[in-house]
């Protein structure tokens, strides 16, 4: 494979669009009721602050993967089996989130199409578009990432012209206290989907411009914060706290409330194309980073890894569970419990270690 | 290398053609689907048929002509069923085609059903992907909801959308229902102390002839839709509906209405007849005491004159100013009517918990079980600023003129 | 792989090119001392074809010496052989008869530099040299007794004359086009550009043709990186014959498995100017009026003159229209069986009412309906495009009018597919470049299949695709979609938009180059050993 070098801009671009993926459409951070807006924010925040984990890391080895840094600091046998586990966990998250967003769109348009064949055309589509290349990804996420913004700025004209906004719906502020707000973000919050980021570790050796990458990535999770928290701000000023809670894609509620006359109406097909667009980038991510790990341990060319990837993407995808309310519970408990050992705990540790060595190794001529 | 890419291009067309083997699953024809317009939902008749549910399917060829056999444009399946879905279900099986729930406009309950509990059949509108929150909802006023959907109208030829229009016709100018849509109607449901507020519609004149082309054939239709009052609930049971000085407060007190007609009584045969326009209210209040919140309910308007009688020389700025404080008295009168039906039906539809709960989030905590005998004895201020800002085409009335010149 | 796309892309004489060219090789024949046996040799070998012309004479007068003069008639400019070559050698070689030198090799010397008058000479000694001289429209004159050959450049002959471009017509600018005659290109372009940094090479390809080639570029504006690779991509071309520029466009072309061009084409000369100055690399290839600019990007095929003669206010309008155009021309049917069999709530819902009544009876689902209806126009447009220009106008009436109403009469098919298509066929001739409106002629069927099978989520999964799919192409090194993506805020002044003249510079940078030196380009195209660049394509 020849080198890869991915320009900021796309590396932004890269990591907005997987933020926004389908946070933007599903329900986020309802826990926290009609202050979930503030909860996204907050969740946002502590994202940026694991990420800066991430980013110490990235500064002592600029030129690894995730998978290589690991076996550096771990040690090779150790570092292998955590590589795996890293591995095995990017299959599942591209699975989950193929099945996420199957099953939404199955839910949404789609209710007489086969999950599996909604699945396995997002699959192969990934898989093309990872054939052509990280690079091509990147690329292509900047010419999406103009047209989501732009049919998000449609959207939210059109929400305000259509006068179905209510303020006082958000009020008020921090009505039963801060602790829902912040039993919220420790839940789940700041792992989904800002924790997420932490497949962009397998991505970060790849950037063009190493200087700007410690700023890259933390923007584009602000930027994404930032989105996320408006869109569910406006979901709650539309449809009311009690709603947008009871809905699995607030989002389409919202959307399909706004209507200029005759001529514009339900025009929840857009949120379903950015259903569809954040679902591809978001799977397209995981299912890359799980592509690199493999390659890079086992030392396999990374084009020949996509097919058989993407087999075992789709199937775990589809037989993780019965229906989708089994799915998200499993999701989650995922997210509670599974998820943050991979972004939190493991990295952690590796920083220690990491540290520790830097400090010997430093201390040692001295 | 060849054979290999061939092998993956053999692959892919295989892939390719099996997929179109399988078909299009959800890829209905138009000429497949019924276009619903409009639902309505009765009480079955008997027990074990909880409701009875019609659909206002549109027969696209006789609305655009060219293939017209000259019937009605519209046709009405009816279901019954223990579920609104048993019922659509029931009701498909007449229709040779699919029917299809995306365009409905309407959703019109009957009075009975409405005055039993409305929770259980809003579920579906909300649940359905395939119907739209924005869809209007309506109570038939002491008739069946199948009735209203049941009258040929003149303008355009599909009865629900006339019903759609009336309303925001109506809201425009002079008639004090606004539109409500099913998310509206659900928040009112949700909200434990409050209640939903809904349309009443009835169909006037006769019901028989109004089903047929004979309506339409004279100049005068012989059954006409309209609408009439505002139903308003305690949570999702109907308890009355609101007409006149008190629905036109209600739309007040929640800010729908843009414009609306008042008439100034100037003593004996005179009077004043006025437009008035721009006109905005808020609700806030002061819950330092939440057991005994005050709620101050503050409006703005201008006023235009449109019709006159009396003989004052309306030239002069002090008569204005005087009207002015009569109109705001007047305005008053039927906000205060609308707050004081609300607390006679001890129920909160407009939405003075809110309103507490937004200035005392704590205090509301406390007195949130309690409300029903809190809101019955709330503090109300009610100030309303009214503006003349001129007297339109003329100044002086006909008759001060004609008293002149005698 | 490549190379059997090769010859049977450039091989239309048939047979294999390589056992012909090697019988060529195989009569090794020299220019021999004997006049009359050079002269029965090149007889030979042309199969004593009546057009070639051997005038001989003797020169001198005290030592008469046998001059053959050899061309090919109507190659040659008569007059210049004539007066130049002929009377030159009886005339001047009259003068120096005295002098006439005995040694054959002095003899040729002094015609050389005395005799003609020719501003073009060359000695040969080598038999294919001077036979693909004779061809090519030079005057060889052999001495008997030498065994070198003069070569006097008479190249001439009937060329088309310069006349109105007829397929990239613009409302203002220039109005002359590209001839067949290669050397009238290239001055047509040097007219534009008078810099001693337009530089130009010349290369023969085509193993039988040995058609001329010629490579221009600003030396110093063109990368140098991008010059060495179309010269060497040019050089690895083995072909029996190149009878049009798309030759050279379909060997010479990044990737085989894409619709869209990755060389541009233009009969204009502004064009190729404004490309040369942009720093690309111009193809002038012998015998076409249409001449190839690399590398090139996907802006480039929805640009026309007019943007840079109109001001900038109407120049990007029009252009933002031609985005549109395609747009619509890739979604317009897709967009429609989407919403109509898949997404009805979207449609308003009088209009869902208006189609709804004009569906009423007819046989075909919309997919087929619009299957049917694109499948008739793509033959409508081919019997149109190979009509003479008198009936062509008739099969469009036809076409259009007559056949379209009665479709819709009959009730075979919708008024507003019917609609739907005519709009996407017009939006197909407001793209400026063929090749492009080819490319999304093609992948508007893909869409279509798409839709009809999964409504917007297959046109979403599609634009996903088609967008990555063009980001992964590349023209030489150079990203297909810069400087979009890549993003440079300087390429924009001129893509969607085109600003103000003052803010427009025609440095290279607009190409994208500046940040791919990563990539050398070669990797993808040329190389046939696929396992990176071909298995996906």
């Amino acid at each position: 494979m020849r080198e890869i070098r991915i320009g900021s801009v796309h590396f932004f671009s890269l990591v907005l669009m997987f933020e926004l993926g389908t946070a933007l459409v599903v329900n986020v951070g309802m826990e926290a009721g009609r202050d979930a807006w503030i909860a996204i924010f907050l969740g946002c925040l502590v994202g940026m602050l694991v990420y800066t984990g991430y980013n110490y890391l990235f500064k002592l080895y600029p030129d690894l993967p995730l998978s290589g840094y690991t076996r550096a600091i771990l040690g090779k046998p150790l570092g292998a089996v955590v590589v795996i586990l890293y591995a095995v966990i990017f299959l599942n998250g591209a699975g989950r989130d193929m099945r996420d967003g199957s099953a939404l769109l199955v839910m949404a348009a789609l209710n007489r199409t086969p999950i599996l064949i909604v699945a396995a055309m997002m699959i192969l589509s990934c898989g093309y578009v990872l054939h052509k290349g990280l690079e091509v990804l990147a690329r292509t996420s900047f010419i999406i990432m103009v047209g989501v913004l732009l049919i998000g700025g449609i959207i939210t004209l059109l929400m305000f012209f259509s006068g179905e906004m209510e303020w006082s719906r958000l009020q008020p502020l921090l009505g039963d206290g801060i602790k829902p707000v912040a039993l919220s973000v420790i839940r789940s919050n700041y792992m989904f989907p800002f924790g997420e980021v932490f497949c962009f570790t397998m991505l970060m050796p790849y950037f063009g411009d190493k200087k700007r990458a410690v700023w890259v990535v933390p923007s584009a999770i602000l930027a994404a914060g930032l989105i996320i928290s408006f869109t569910a701000l406006v979901n709650i000023t539309v449809l009311g706290s009690d709603m947008v809670e009871r809905s699995p894609f607030p989002l389409l509620a919202t959307v399909s409330k706004a209507a200029l006359s005759d001529f514009i109406q339900r025009l929840d097909v857009l949120v379903v194309m950015l259903l569809i667009i954040g679902v591809f980038f978001k799977v397209a991510v995981y299912y890359g980073a799980a592509v690199i790990a493999i390659s890079d341990l086992f030392n396999l060319p990374y084009r020949t890894l996509i097919i058989p990837s993407a087999i075992i993407i789709l199937f775990s995808g589809m037989l993780d569970s019965r229906s989708f309310v089994e799915h998200l519970e499993e999701g989650a408990e995922m997210l509670t419990f599974v998820y943050p050992v991979f972004t939190i705990v493991i990295p952690v540790v590796l920083i220690i270690v990491a540290a520790f060595r830097n400090y010997r190794s430093r201390s040692r001529p001295g | 290398m060849d054979g290999q890419v061939l092998k993956l291009w053999k692959l892919l067309a295989i892939s390719g053609l099996l997929l179109l083997q399988t078909g299009c699953w959800d890829s209905v024809e138009l000429n497949r689907r019924a276009i619903v317009s409009g639902v309505s939902i009765d009480k079955g008749l008997t027990e074990d048929k909880r409701y009875s549910v019609s659909f206002q399917v549109i027969v696209a060829d006789e609305i655009t002509g060219k293939n017209s056999r000259g019937n009605a444009p519209v046709a009405l399946y009816k279901g019954s069923g223990r579920s609104i879905y048993e019922a659509f279900g029931n009701a498909s099986r007449q229709s040779a085609r699919i029917l299809s729930l995306g365009h409905s406009k309407v959703i019109i309950i009957s009075e009975d059903l409405a005055r039993e509990g409305i929770r259980d059949l809003m579920d579906i509108f909300e649940r359905e992907s395939d119907m739209r929150l924005s869809t209007l909802v309506f109570v038939s006023r002491g008739q069946r909801a199948e009735d209203i959907l049941s009258v040929m109208t003149i303008f355009g030829k599909i009865p629900a959308n006339d019903l759609v229009q009336k309303l925001e016709t109506g809201n425009r100018s002079f008639g004090y229902n606004f539109r409500i849509e099913v998310d509206d109607v659900i928040r009112g449901i949700l909200a434990k102390e409050g209640g939903a507020i809904i349309n009443g519609v009835i169909v006037k004149g006769d019901l028989e002839a109004g089903g047929t082309k004979s309506n339409l054939e004279g100049i005068k239709p012989k059954a006409i839709l309209k609408n009439a009052g505002l139903a308003v609930f305690k949570q999702d049971k109907l308890m009355a509906f609101q007409d006149g000085t008190e629905g036109m407060g209600l739309s007040l007190i929640h800010n729908k209405q843009k414009e609306y007609p008042l008439l100034l009584e100037l003593g004996k045969n005179e009077s004043a007849t006025f437009s008035m326009f721009k006109v905005h209210t808020s609700v806030t209040a002061n819950a330092k005491d939440p057991e005994h919140p005050v709620i101050y309910i503050s409006t703005q308007q201008q006023a235009a004159l449109k019709e006159y009688n009396g003989s004052l020389d309306i030239s002069k700025s002090s008569v204005l100013r005087n009207w002015e404080k009569l109109l705001s008295e007047e305005t008053k009168k039927e906000i205060d009517a609308a707050v004081k039906a609300a607390m006679r039906l001890n129920s909160d539809y407009i939405r003075f918990n809110e309103t507490v709960n937004r200035v005392n989030p704590k205090g509301w905590k406390r007195v949130k079980g309690r409300w029903d005998t809190i809101f019955t004895q709330c503090e109300v201020h009610i100030k309303v600023n009214t503006l003349i800002r001129h007297t339109e085409m003329r100044t002086r009335s006909l008759k001060s003129s004609g008293e002149g010149v005698e | 792989m490549k190379k059997k796309g090769q010859s049977n892309q450039g091989a239309p004489a048939g047979g294999s090119g390589n056992t012909a060219t090697r019988a060529e090789n195989q009569a090794v024949l020299n220019i021999s001392n004997n006049l009359e046996q050079t002269l029965g040799n090149i007889k030979r070998e042309l199969g004593s074809s009546p057009d070639l012309k051997i005038r001989k004479f003797q020169i001198g007068s005290a030592e008469p010496v046998w001059v053959a003069a050899v061309f090919m008639d109507g190659l040659i400019n008569a007059v210049a052989v004539d007066e130049f070559v002929m009377g030159a050698l009886f005339d001047n070689s009259a003068d120096a008869a005295e002098e006439m030198p005995r040694e054959p090799q002095e003899r040729l010397q002094l015609i050389l530099d005395r005799a003609l008058e020719l501003g073009e000479i060359a000695v040969k000694d080598d038999w294919n040299d001077m036979m693909l001289s004779l061809l090519s429209g030079n005057t060889i004159i052999l001495l008997d007794g030498c065994s070198k050959a003069i070569e006097g450049g008479t190249k001439g002959g009937e060329w088309r004359t310069v006349a109105e471009p007829s397929s990239q017509i613009v409302i203002r600018g220039p109005k002359d086009s590209f001839v067949e005659s290669i050397i009238t290109n290239i001055a047509l372009i040097r007219r534009r550009i008078k810099s001693p940094t337009l530089w130009t090479e010349f290369m023969k390809i085509g193993t039988v043709t040995n058609t001329d080639v010629a490579l221009l570029y600003m030396k110093g504006r063109a990368e140098d990186k991008v010059v060495d690779l179309v010269r060497m991509r040019l050089k690895k071309i083995n072909i029996e014959a190149v009878l049009e520029s798309s030759y050279i466009e379909q060997l010479i072309q990044d990737k085989l498995f894409t619709p869209f061009p990755t060389v541009y084409n233009t009969e204009r000369p502004d064009v190729a100017a404004a490309n040369l100055l942009e720093g690309r690399v111009v193809l002038i290839v012998d015998g076409t009026p249409f001449v190839l600019v690399v590398p090139t990007v996907l802006a480039q095929f929805l640009q026309s003159t007019d943007d840079y003669t109109q001001r900038f206010d109407s120049a990007t309008l029009m252009r933002l229209v031609r985005y549109m155009s395609l747009i619509i021309l890739l979604l317009g049917p897709s967009v429609y069986i989407a919403l109509t069999t898949f997404h009805y709530e979207m449609v308003p819902t009088p209009m869902l009412i208006s189609l709804l009544a004009q569906r009423e009876n007819v046989p075909f689902p919309a997919a087929i309906e619009a299957m049917i209806m694109e499948a008739a126009f793509e033959i409508l447009r081919e019997a149109g495009t190979r009509m003479p220009r008198a009936v062509g106008q008739t099969v469009s009436i036809v076409g259009a009018l007559i056949l379209g109403t009665a479709v819709v009469e009959a009730g075979i098919i919708t008024p507003v597919m019917v609609i739907v298509v005519a709009l996407t066929g017009i939006a197909s001739f407001a793209i400026p470049s063929y090749n492009l409106a080819v490319a999304g002629r093609i992948i508007r069927f893909g869409f279509l299949v798409a839709a009809s099978m999964f409504g917007f989520y297959g046109i979403t999964l599609g634009l996903i695709v088609l967008i990555a799919h063009i980001n992964s192409l590349e023209s030489f090194g150079t990203p297909y979609l810069a400087p979009l993506s890549p993003f440079s805020i300087r390429g924009q002044k001129d893509t969607l938009a085109r600003l103000p003249m003052f803010t427009i510079d025609l440095s290279p940078e607009k190409l994208g180059n500046m940040n791919n030196d990563n990539k050398s380009g070669n990797d993808q195209g040329t190389s046939d050993s696929g396992k990176d660049g071909r298995t996906g394509a």
